[in-house]
């Protein structure tokens, strides 16, 4: 930072992002999404006749120019990703029934969130509505839709165009500004003879220049407020984001105050070109990222802190903090095995801590020697009410997973940063398409179960038991694990056939802004490209559901088979009816054994659906023809699946939600931490590439230590070194982890009385990878974070 | 072994973080008792009401949310627990082979993490004694560290000593008389034991459950002072527990009936000078 900002105390620096965080809070409408698709309309009809890829880049420079901009009078940066998104995540929004999920996937789904207001009048929502209707991004995106027929309607699998999910490598456009990456990309483009990428190039080259004119624009802004300023500080205060305006992110950033400002609109240009609603764009390694500029002027730690908690809020969109997901990693390994925390990270966790804020989320990379200072430092996070938590990673197993699984050079596997909630990408050379499909285990057992009719709707999804040559259910269920593999086979292919061509519609809008950030300076091909890969590496994602709710079922039906034999037409009924008819048959069924407890057949067998279904996965081909990267992880679908699943033969109900990630079944894992955890470690980790799920509610009274920097410390000998760093342990160690540190009793209380326990309105709890404002959240979703604390799972 | 708990806690019983194996069968009645599951010898049924129905008993013990019990201790086969294996009538253990219980310990060293290792109590986990010895020698011999918690009412405790690396004695009357009303056995046995086990054993932790009306007057209080002040001091540790009703459901899903009331809490000033006691009479105060 320029010495000459050291005039304004990091107190005033921190009070003014807090005032800005508030400001942020009480928008609560956002439109400007609907003005740049309303411009992007006009530059289809103007640019009509240019290629794709040239079109998209100039209209993401109309956008630019045009787009109404403001800066706030409590900013020191200037900048805003407000106008990406629309006010319509399902998860955040109070009024949000997990009955009414119904995916991602409709194109104008999203011009049901808006409201007419001032000039923008129904009629203006509906014009542009239709005309989106009409794009063929949308006639490719319904294409998919038509592919899957109706096995989304009840959610056998999902599939989505991912948007976002990646995390871009900033470092070349901060070290040597736009300039400096043209330069690259003009080099490059001279030495290319194929006419596509040199349009490309090209392409890339206009889109930029957006980023230099959301610059102009808010230098004058800058200007304006410092000319207007009633005071001498706040003149001072504008003049330097003028004068940094003037340098970033044209030029390279010199201090840390510069690497900021160039960030924050390299950011807000990337985002607008994938307006509406491109979720989990992540930051990477964001202390290595920003500890070369803090270094160059030795700034402070306290400063740095302060300047970073002004980046924190950017992240932070509209009333609800709309946009999720967004990842920010510190700590981690080098190959060698070196520590990498620097000052920077510190000083960005005491930025986190400090302001507290619903996004973007904190992830920490652990390695077994991470420094003690670190645990010390992470205590605070974990034992403090209501307080933000990073999620965990362990990178002694990630880099192998990588290497082995996904074929990631040595050379990047410290640059691997998440995606998102937990998916392991590298930075700037990894198009995962994380999200681009959904498979629902719980769904397919059902269908197995019950010879492919719905337990819900009773319509028919699959072949009958007679038809798979079964002659009754006894011999239907002694073969239930073939024709389970059988089908999930079938519906793989289904679904990955309609993920392609979600991924060919979400192809046609090209990013040549995001693309210059993900290898596209190099290969001169966009990141979406179907045809030709533009990034280092790709992938598909296949997000599993359901992994202990079909072990538990799978061992439930031997049970049954061999002890009573005579009840399996009994099973089907009591399924059919959801056990409210047969009481005796559900408390039969309950108390087989469930996955969670360190009971070896159950564990085992849960083990070997992880490592087949991976596989199955693994060999399924994306529209380049790469891998498709199990993950098993549900951000909440879990939830929002479970409900499209009758009752299952583990005795969990209807419509109940299914295990979350690679966890028990909320409720039956009752031995305590120390068992689940060596269910866990049984689970084949180095075939999950595409990343897991896991979580543990942990009663904070476990913990004796006095103070949080001494609890940080117990948390690392309790939790993460038996869990990541266990010297007896002989395979693969588990690489994910997030906690909440509280008891269901706590949550209850904050929800009766949030003024009390949550005066500013924020209390922070993780939900799947990402965290969010637990006071934000619908009730389902409310109900079930306070369901998988499940106490009696993580009890010491 | 009959085992009717297990699961692991954190320096609770025993350092670091270890498994805990609760045995059934107990030759004591202690009326504060907190797991009432573990006194038979062969496993109580325990039953759960919100499940309880007709249907788990072919001979009609379940009348309503109760388990007629003179039916079922006339009962040979066991339906419940054989057959329907629910969750409103359970059997309150199972029984494990010496072996599948040493495998499980083996299995799960990894979670013995700061100096944990595996612990039995009960219960009284003595009262299987062959058992328990045969699995203590074979932990030993894996390097597993070992702790048992027990009455040391067993006239062939000095045995386990060598395979014992902590032994945590309970130690609740000094009045033999009294003892014997409350606890249904004699304390000879139990203070000649912890004589030797002071004199022999290279880690004992005696803990004294303190519970009003029970040993908590000066009394009581000053005759457990001075017999621990008698015994030698180098390799002994000790510790107060505070009466708590954590099993009280417990007694019920037995079918017993809860013996204590509101007289057997002890304040938290009370826990505090008798801790102090302790401390003051030099002896080495040790909380878990």
């Amino acid at each position: 930072m320029g010495k000459e900002y050291e005039q304004i105390q990091a107190e005033e620096i921190t009070e003014l992002a807090r005032k800005r965080f508030r400001e942020e809070r009480e928008t609560d409408h956002l439109e400007g999404w609907f003005l740049a698709k309303e411009i992007q309309r006009r530059c289809d009809e103007e640019y009509n006749g240019f290629a794709d890829c040239i079109r998209i880049a100039r209209t993401q420079v109309r956008v630019a120019e045009e787009l109404p901009l403001w800066i706030s009078d409590y900013s020191i940066f200037a900048g805003t990703q407000d106008d990406a998104f629309a006010r319509s995540y399902a998860l955040i929004n109070p009024a949000f029934r997990v009955d009414s999920f119904k995916g991602y996937c409709d194109p104008v789904a999203v011009f049901g969130d808006i409201e007419p207001t001032g000039e923008i009048t129904q009629q203006r929502i509906d014009a542009l509505k239709e005309y989106n209707q009409q794009t063929p991004f949308a006639k490719a995106l319904n294409h998919a839709n038509e592919l899957a027929g109706e096995l989304t309607s009840e959610a056998v699998f999902f599939f989505e165009q991912v948007s976002g999910h990646l995390i871009p490598d900033v470092r070349p456009m901060l070290k040597d500004g736009i300039n400096g990456v043209k330069k690259q990309i003009a080099e490059n483009r001279a030495k290319e003879t194929d006419d596509s990428k040199q349009l490309y190039f090209e392409a890339m080259e206009i889109a930029l220049e957006a980023a230099l004119v959301y610059a102009r624009r808010y230098r004058n802004l800058a200007y304006e407020k410092a000319q207007a300023a009633q005071d001498e500080q706040t003149r001072k205060r504008f003049q330097r984001m003028e004068a940094a305006l003037g340098k970033v992110p044209e030029y390279g950033a010199e201090n840390l105050f510069e690497a900021i400002q160039s960030f924050l609109l390299l950011w807000q240009t990337m985002c607008m070109e994938q307006t509406p609603n491109p979720y989990a764009f992540s930051v990477g390694n964001a202390d290595r990222i920003f500890e070369p500029y803090r270094a160059k002027e030795n700034t402070s730690r306290e400063m740095a802190a302060a300047l970073f908690k002004h980046m924190l809020v950017f992240f932070n969109v509209g009333d609800r903090s709309w946009a999720i997901s967004q990842n920010l990693l510190v700590g981690g390994k080098s190959n060698a095995g070196e520590d990498l925390t620097n000052p920077t990270t510190y000083a960005l966790m005491d930025a986190y801590y400090d302001m507290n804020l619903p996004q973007p989320i904190l992830s920490a990379k652990l390695h077994k020697n991470t420094p003690e200072k670190f645990y010390r430092e992470m205590g605070r996070f974990f034992f403090t009410p209501g307080c933000l938590t990073p999620s965990l990673f362990n990178d002694d197993s990630v880099f192998q997973i990588l290497e082995k699984a996904s074929g990631v050079g040595q050379e990047d596997l410290p640059d691997y940063a998440v995606a998102g909630c937990q998916e392991p990408l590298i930075m700037g050379k990894d198009n995962g398409n994380t999200t681009n499909s959904w498979l629902n285990l719980g769904k397919i057992l059902e269908l197995t179960v019950n010879g492919g009719v719905s337990l819900i709707t009773g319509k028919r999804f699959g072949p009958s038991d007679a038809e798979n040559g079964y002659e009754s259910k006894w011999e239907a269920l002694q073969n239930v694990r073939t024709q389970f593999y059988k089908n999930v086979a079938y519906y793989l292919e289904r679904m990955v056939e309609c993920a392609n061509a979600a991924s060919e519609a979400i192809g046609l809008l090209q990013v040549p802004f995001l693309s210059t950030m993900m290898g596209g300076v190099e290969t001169g091909v966009d990141v979406r490209d179907t045809k030709r890969q533009g990034t280092k590496y790709n992938g598909s994602g296949c997000l599993i559901h359901g992994l202990s709710v079909v072990a538990d079922s799978f061992v439930a039906i031997d049970r049954l088979l061999a002890e009573r034999p005579q009840d399996v037409e009994r099973l089907a009924e009591a399924l059919r009816t959801n056990f409210e008819q047969d009481t005796e048959l559900h408390q039969y069924l309950l108390t087989a054994p469930k996955f969670g407890n360190y009971v070896r057949e159950v564990d085992e067998e849960a083990a070997k659906i992880a490592k087949k279904v991976s596989e199955m996965v693994s060999a399924c081909r994306n529209y380049l023809g790469n891998p498709f990267r199990p993950d098993w992880a549900s951000p909440s679908t879990h939830l929002l699946y479970g409900r499209w699943v009758g009752a299952t033969p583990d005795g969990r109900r209807a419509r109940e939600e299914l295990n979350y990630g690679v966890d028990p079944l909320f409720g039956d894992a009752t031995q305590g931490l120390g068992f689940r955890m060596l269910s866990n470690m049984k689970l084949p980790f180095e075939r999950f590439n595409g990343g897991y799920a896991s979580h543990l509610g942990i009663n904070p009274g476990y913990f004796k230590s006095q103070g949080h920097e001494d609890k940080g410390m117990e948390f690392r000998d309790k939790v993460i070194n038996p869990l990541f760093y266990n010297p007896q342990n002989e395979e693969l160690s588990p690489f994910y982890l997030y906690v909440n540190v509280t008891t269901p009793e706590m949550l209850r209380k904050v929800l009766a009385e949030p003024k009390k326990y949550a005066p500013s309105g924020v209390y922070i709890m993780r939900i799947h990878g990402t965290f969010v404002n637990f006071l934000d959240l619908s009730p389902d979703i409310q109900e079930d974070i306070i369901l998988r604390l499940d106490p009696d799972s993580a009890s010491m | 072994m009959k085992i009717f708990q297990k699961g692991f806690n954190y320096s609770q019983d025993g350092p670091g973080n270890r498994l805990v194996f609760h045995l059934q069968g107990c030759n004591m009645r202690c009326p504060w008792c907190a797991n009432p599951e573990g006194f038979e010898r062969d496993g109580a049924l325990m039953t759960d009401e919100k499940w309880l129905m007709p249907e788990l008993c072919p001979h009609g013990a379940v009348e309503g949310l109760t388990l007629n019990r003179a039916v079922c201790r006339e009962c040979t086969g066991k339906e419940c627990i054989h057959v329907y294996k629910g969750k409103g009538i359970y059997a309150s253990c199972e029984e494990v082979d010496t072996e599948e219980v040493i495998r499980e310990t083996l299995s799960a060293r990894m979670m013995y993490y700061d100096g944990g290792g595996v612990t039995f109590t009960g219960g009284e986990c003595t009262l299987q004694f062959d058992e328990l010895l045969t699995v203590l020698k074979t932990l030993k011999k894996h390097g597993i560290h070992t702790a048992i918690e027990s009455n040391a009412a067993h006239p062939r405790l000095q045995e386990l000593f060598p395979y014992v690396d902590c032994l945590m004695a309970d130690c609740k009357l000094i009045n033999g008389e009294k003892h014997r009303k409350l606890t249904g056995i004699s304390n000879e046995m139990i203070l000649q034991n912890i004589r030797k086990a002071a004199r022999m054993h290279p880690w004992v932790h005696v803990r004294v459950p303190l519970v009003g009306g029970v040993n908590n007057s000066e009394k009581e209080i000053g005759e457990l002072i001075a017999f621990f002040q008698s015994l030698p001091q180098e390799n002994m540790t000790f510790e107060a527990l505070k009466y708590h009703e954590y099993g009280k459901k417990k007694w019920r899903q037995c079918g017993l009936d809860y013996p204590m009331d509101e007289k057997a809490k002890i304040t938290a000033d009370e826990f505090r000078a008798f801790r102090d006691r302790i401390e003051s009479a030099g002896l080495k105060y040790k909380r878990t």
